[in-house]
């Protein structure tokens, strides 16, 4: 199938890093098999697969939830709904790698419960393009978001908009160790022991495995539990659960890699501000970065060397090898305040980091592919591949142009914004 | 009993308009409304007929009546005939608060809390409700509803049924969903427990002493009024719900006017729910949308409630119903969802909610449509009895 690409790739990437016993995240429930399947076919548009390269005048035709076919010609099943997107480009959906009180109310426990489908945000996240986030529950939450109570539940939610069915992606999606970087020494003493505890955990563990595969268990042995309490940090070890470090300057950096390079796990720092003076680090620990790459922090003019913010970060972080997401200030919709600095314009976040040198492929990857990995769920969603989730938007123009507005946007198959049709977006005549 | 309702109705209004009789009790020939236009809200309109009363009953609703000798006439020319209307979500009478939280205390009971010598009672005569039904305050779930009349002065007799229904408030929170689940869960077991011993005593004396209220809800015995905070929550029931679906449980939702978002969801699986009469906005607009005509055209059936039981929200009730006329529902449908529609709700459509044969002679008089705003309540009749006549 994928002879018929005409790849042709903006960049290289080198290989990422790899997670020590990543699984692939559980697969949805899939509705009863007596259904009839619904084919979807998107024409005539430049599929930008993000992983495979950009598919001029390409077909992408849609299986239930999932992308059945990409090729320069599909054979289309009877029945198939065709959209003509001609001219348009077809774009993975866009993965919110940080996400406030979106599409969740606020409430204590696990985000499953907590959904709200019906949220005017998930509306307009969708009329950003926006199909995934990463949210974590606590704080204010509603329309602006707020900030997350340490501990709170997180999931990788989809902007399912009217239905809880295919919403959670991944649930728990990460875990944070706020309290490393912010806590009291007595914190960090405990979240360290912890670690330890995990790590002899994990050997016991291994050594388990190893004696019952050489048959030399002792009679009716069972195998060895962790406290619940550290049962967070053997995931960690493990590579099950993504730890993230709220590490905006270069001292919070280095206070997270100290602990990612001492027990060896997928971390990711987020709203990194000064990873352009620690780049060689954060590669060597392959430790993630999430950023808004056009906010502004003074230099320090007390510290010898680099600080402060620039726009370059996430060029000289490409250099070194480190993976990140970028995402807006707001990390949610807001109604209020100044436009484009909220999920209703993610390319263009990604747009100021082309600004600051970046290449256009790479830059895609952190609105998608890259930000997909980061929260976890990247064999299910953040490219357009055979077999993965039908996550789409369709763009009246290049996906950095700061004229270009999101035509329509599918989830899990289904399409659930479409400009033409929307209260806050169809008045607008764009002369495309 | 109703030597002191004469007493109390002699103070409340002194006197009815000069129609023979003294009013009040019902006499033991009957009572005949006559020349009046009945809207019977089941079966049409009379423009002008006779509705017949024998003791507590309607004993015949027609345009040719044959009225015994003996009985009371009132001459009912130039007034309009309403059933009286059904408020399915009530705490009149009840102490002040809901209570919250997401526990669960199905043992609650609204008729332990309802104050049968509260001045609410007669308050709310002049507005034209004539039953109630009591929620109980509690967390997720409440407990047990009990449906009243605001007639008789002492709980036993107003009281219709104790425990009429089973009262539960979802959240969207873990804390809230594991509550529900775990209560319906206990329900099960029971019910699985019982099956195994038909007879005798209670085949698991160790059975969560909460769970009758919850077991009668499993076996479709009572229905159960959901509260949701809006289409989210609603969601969030059928998910814990469709794991129980081998019950056939009847569920009365009471929801916001944001429900309408989950429209097409509450008519494919043909919801009752019950809302205030209240327009809506399109968010971020000034459009109006009006939740209980979506809501009936996309199948689901409706009823209205007042939203209180005393002040403007109660007497402003029939003109915002007719508002909901003005934008888009059907008369038809709004005239169901203050009567017969949350009668049904309660499982007392058999005996409420209709101007029929057979049915109580809950009455209301006005003297003009009552989905007019020039209309007045004129006079009430609860059980055949005169409570009110109007200022």
């Amino acid at each position: 199938m994928m002879r018929f690409l005409i790849a042709v790739l903006l960049a290289l990437v080198q290989d990422p890093p790899k997670e020590p016993g990543k699984e692939p995240p559980k697969e949805a429930p899939k509705p009863a098999e007596t259904k009839k399947a619904v084919y979807t076919a998107l024409l005539g548009g430049d599929v930008y697969t993000v992983t495979k390269g950009v598919l001029k005048n390409g077909t992408v035709l849609l299986k239930d939830d999932k992308i059945h076919r990409v090729g320069a010609s599909v054979d289309l099943p009877e029945g198939t709904t065709r959209i003509d997107v001609t001219g348009k480009r077809v774009l993975p959906g866009f993965v919110a790698v940080n996400a406030r009180g979106l599409a969740v109310h606020p409430a204590s426990g696990k985000v499953a419960d907590a959904l709200d489908p019906f949220s005017e945000s998930v509306k307009l996240a969708l009329a950003g393009g926006v199909t995934s986030a990463h949210v974590e529950l606590g704080g204010g939450g509603g329309f602006f978001g707020g900030a997350p109570a340490s501990g709170g539940g997180s999931a990788v939610v989809k902007m399912t908009y009217g239905t809880l069915e295919g919403m959670v992606l991944l649930e728990p999606a990460s875990g944070s160790l706020g309290a490393w970087i912010t806590g009291g020494p007595s914190d960090r003493f405990e979240i360290r022991e912890n670690f330890q505890k995990a790590r002899e955990h994990v050997e016991k563990e291994r050594d388990f495995d190893r004696r019952r595969a050489e048959n030399r268990l002792k009679p009716n042995e069972a195998p060895p539990r962790a406290l619940p309490a550290i049962d967070p940090y053997v995931k960690y070890l493990k590579g099950e659960q993504i730890a993230r470090f709220p590490s905006g300057d270069a001292d919070q950096i280095k206070r997270a890699l100290e602990l990612v390079n001492d027990f060896k796990f997928k971390a990711v720092l987020t709203n990194v501000v000064e990873g352009w003076t620690l780049p060689e680090e954060i590669g060597r620990a392959r430790a993630y970065c999430t950023m808004t790459v056009r906010t502004k922090v003074h230099a320090d003019r007390d510290r010898s060397g680099p600080s402060g913010s620039s726009i370059e970060q996430a060029a000289i972080l490409r250099k070194s090898g480190v993976k990140f997401g970028i995402i807006s200030i707001t990390q949610n919709v807001s109604t209020g305040g100044v436009a484009g600095r909220d999920l209703l314009n993610l390319p263009l976040e990604a747009a100021f980091a082309i600004r600051g040198g970046l290449d256009e492929q790479t830059a895609l990857e952190s609105i998608t592919i890259t930000a997909a990995e980061i929260c976890g769920v990247d064999t299910r969603v953040g490219s357009i591949e055979e077999g993965k989730d039908a996550d789409l938007v369709v763009l009246d123009g290049d996906p950095f142009d700061y004229r270009t507005f999101v035509d329509l946007t599918f989830v899990n198959g289904k399409l659930l914004y479409d400009k033409a049709k929307s209260p806050y977006f169809s008045h607008l005549k764009t002369g495309k | 009993m109703r030597l002191l309702l004469l007493l109390v109705l002699e103070l409340v209004s002194p006197a009815g308009p000069g129609d023979g009789g003294g009013p009040g009790a019902p006499q033991e020939d009957g009572l005949a409304l006559t020349h009046v236009r009945i809207l019977t809200v089941t079966k049409g309109e009379i423009e002008s007929g006779t509705i017949l009363v024998r003791g507590e009953k309607i004993a015949e609703v027609g345009k040719e009546v044959k009225i015994p000798t003996g009985c009371r006439v009132i001459d009912g020319k130039g007034l309009v005939a309403l059933p009286g209307m059904v408020n399915a979500v009530s705490r009149i009478g009840a102490s002040d608060g809901a209570g919250g939280g997401t526990g669960s205390t199905p043992m609650n009971a609204a008729y332990d809390e309802i104050n049968p010598a509260s001045d609410a009672f007669t308050q709310a005569l002049r507005t034209g409700v004539t039953t109630y039904g009591v929620h109980p305050a509690g967390g997720t779930v409440a407990g047990q509803g009990a449906v009243l009349k605001p007639v008789g002065f002492q709980k036993e007799t107003m009281v219709i049924d104790r425990s009429a229904f089973l009262r539960i408030t979802l959240q969207a929170s873990t804390a809230s969903k594991d509550a529900l689940r775990q209560a319906i869960e206990g329900a099960k077991r029971q019910i699985e427990a019982e099956k195994k011993n038909p007879k005798g005593a209670p085949a698991n004396p160790k059975a969560d002493e909460k769970a009758p209220p919850v077991v009668r809800f499993l076996r479709g015995e009572i229905p159960a009024f959901v509260n949701v905070g809006g289409p989210a929550e609603l969601l969030h029931f059928f998910q814990v719900m469709d794991a129980f679906a081998e019950f056939k449980t009847s569920v009365v939702f009471v929801a916001p006017a944001d429900i309408y978002k989950a429209a097409d969801e509450l008519g494919r699986r043909k919801a009752s729910v019950i809302l205030r009469p209240d327009l809506t906005f399109l968010p971020f607009t000034r459009d109006r949308v009006n939740p209980a005509a979506e809501l009936a055209r996309a199948g689901a059936s409706v009823a209205f409630g007042p939203g209180a039981d005393l002040g403007d929200l109660a007497e402003s009730y029939l003109f915002r119903v007719a508002e909901m006329v003005k934008f888009g529902l059907p008369r038809e449908a709004a005239l169901r969802a203050i009567s017969i529609a949350p009668a049904e709700m309660l499982g007392l459509g058999k005996r409420l909610g209709s101007l029929e044969a057979g049915k109580d002679a809950d009455v209301l008089l006005f003297d003009g449509d009552p989905l007019s705003a020039p209309a007045r309540l004129r006079r009430v009749f609860i059980g055949g009895l005169e409570v009110f006549s109007g200022e």
